[in-house]
């Protein structure tokens, strides 16, 4: 009877992860703790790197079948709940909802009262399509590249969107390195703006926006859904979305469901989306030389789409006589609104005096619209 | 080379149809904005508006903390009534006329400016 005992105790132990586990899963279990510390300790956009970082933790604990991929086999009939969440992700569910989210929360009064930062918007696009090149030159399929250039969007549901379509093997590292960097935004971006701007183009000092009425606020939403979606059928559901959430916000006339939208619906999507993306973070998968070619190219999209909103902005500023600081075009990355945080310190740094954060939203807005723009080219020519 | 040809396409396509909507969309909501005006005639809109709003007159002085005698600016005066009017809890359409400032010596001790300072640049 002590030796059964002993037997059966050996058979668990036997059939436990720490015996059955493989290296490379405890070391993604470190790599996913690693992401925790961060989101915790760092504040590393916490809402949703953590779930992303616990996706992980989860989908490599050894045979627990708890990854986005683990539905119905022939020994669990009904599947993985987290299988059943990622569908969301895989249908293209989930980034609109946040989008819609989004949209309830931003105000376009910026944007619409200085119409030319839709230009800087779309000069921050620039690192998109630029590392879609280095992409490709370094091996990686025109699908996957697509998918790695929209990390220089900042744009995490953007990317997600994105990627789910065109790589969706990508997607775990992609998220991942989308959301680390969005949140380094404020120690990537400084030494570009700072590097491409000679100090007295920092300290120009921009005139106040003009007043924006609630009607042009009302039409601004259908105004740019009708137009883009025309133009560009494959961002109808981001841009779509983004402006029906607007719409909520501005009408007035639905502060209910405005607030359902701000709150309650892009917190659950949130905590679905950023669980089953970080489920799909397999170490077969992540463990590869592409996931660390995914972070550099990562790096490189968000330096080139700083740099080339910058840039605009420079030639902005000589177009306008100097009217226009270059430091708002680096906020054309759509990182809401650290980016234009970001132009505003540095701005002050430059001219203590000096308040760019509400001309920096122009643009920070803009490269939202710009970036669901972009995401629909590629869709477009590469899905 | 079928990468690299694939892959300027995609830039050059890229880039031109993202500036092209997103010029399109400013030109759209620039001439929008005009045509809004235009229906609307900002000047009989400014007058009723004006008509509608009760003004307030503050003959009082409002104390500010300055340690130089520079005369106020125009930027100046209107951040000083945008203070006033978040002071007093202001509706929207609320309209006050500051008639005068007067400016004193600085006292407000040292630290408590530098706490301030400090607690502003940590919103930022």
């Amino acid at each position: 009877m002590f030796q059964e005992f002993i037997n059966t105790i050996i058979d668990l132990v036997n059939s436990s992860g720490f015996v059955r586990g493989d290296w490379k899963q405890f070391l993604m279990l470190a790599i996913a703790c690693f992401l925790i510390y961060l989101a915790i300790v760092k504040k590393y956009e916490p809402l949703l790197l953590l779930p992303i970082a616990f996706g992980m933790l989860l989908a490599n604990l050894p045979f627990a079948n708890l990854s986005s991929y683990d539905g119905p086999t022939e020994q669990n009939a009904a599947g993985g709940l987290i299988y059943y969440l990622y569908q969301g992700v895989k249908m293209g569910i989930y980034p609109p909802l946040i989008f819609l989210g989004i949209g309830a929360m931003t105000d376009f009064g910026p944007l619409i009262a200085n119409p030319k930062s839709l230009l800087l918007g779309a000069a921050a696009q620039l690192g998109i399509f630029l590392t879609f090149f280095g992409a490709n030159l370094l091996g990686f399929t025109p699908q996957e590249a697509g998918a790695i250039g929209i990390i220089g969007g900042a744009d995490g549901p953007t990317a997600i969107f994105v990627t789910s379509r065109l790589a969706p093997h990508l997607l775990g590292p992609i998220a991942i390195a989308a959301y680390s960097y969005m949140a380094l935004v404020p120690i990537i971006q400084p030494p570009i703006m700072k590097a491409l701007t000679t100090q007295k183009e920092r300290e120009i000092v921009m005139e106040q926006l003009r007043p924006v009425s609630k009607l042009e606020k009302v039409i601004f939403p259908i105004l740019v859904t009708l137009l883009v979606s025309l133009f560009i059928p494959d961002a109808a559901p981001l841009v779509g979305m983004l402006m029906l959430g607007n719409l909520f916000r501005e009408s007035g006339v639905v502060e209910r469901i405005s607030k359902t939208a701000q709150n309650e619906l892009i917190n659950i999507i949130t905590i679905f989306l950023g669980v089953s993306v970080g489920a799909t973070a397999k170490a077969e998968t992540f463990l590869s030389p592409k996931t660390l070619g995914i972070i550099v190219l990562g790096l490189v999209a968000f330096s080139f789409g700083t740099a080339g909103g910058v840039l605009f902005g420079k030639l902005m500023c000589w177009a306008t006589g100097g009217k226009v600081n270059p430091l708002i075009g680096s906020a054309g990355v759509s990182a809401v609104p650290m980016a234009a945080r970001v132009s505003q310190k540095v701005g002050q740094e430059a001219n203590p005096s000096n308040f760019l954060l509400m001309h920096a939203m122009g643009p920070n807005v803009a490269g939202v619209i710009g970036s669901a723009v972009a995401a629909g080219v590629l869709l477009s020519v590469l899905g | 080379m079928d990468n690299i040809s694939l892959s300027v396409n995609v830039i050059f396509v890229g880039i031109v149809v993202v500036f092209i909507s997103l010029v399109f969309l400013t030109c759209i909501i620039v001439l929008s904005n005009k045509l809004l005006n235009a229906i609307k005639g900002i000047s009989g809109e400014n007058k009723k508006e004006t008509d509608n709003i009760p003004v307030q007159e503050i003959s009082e002085t409002r104390n500010i903390n300055s340690s130089n005698g520079d005369i106020p600016t125009d930027e100046l005066v209107a951040v000083l009534t945008a203070a006033v009017m978040a002071s007093i809890n202001t509706h929207p359409g609320y309209s006050i006329r500051l008639k005068s400032f007067r400016r004193i010596p600085q006292t407000t001790p040292v630290w408590n400016i530098a706490g301030r300072n400090e607690y502003l640049a940590g919103k930022l």
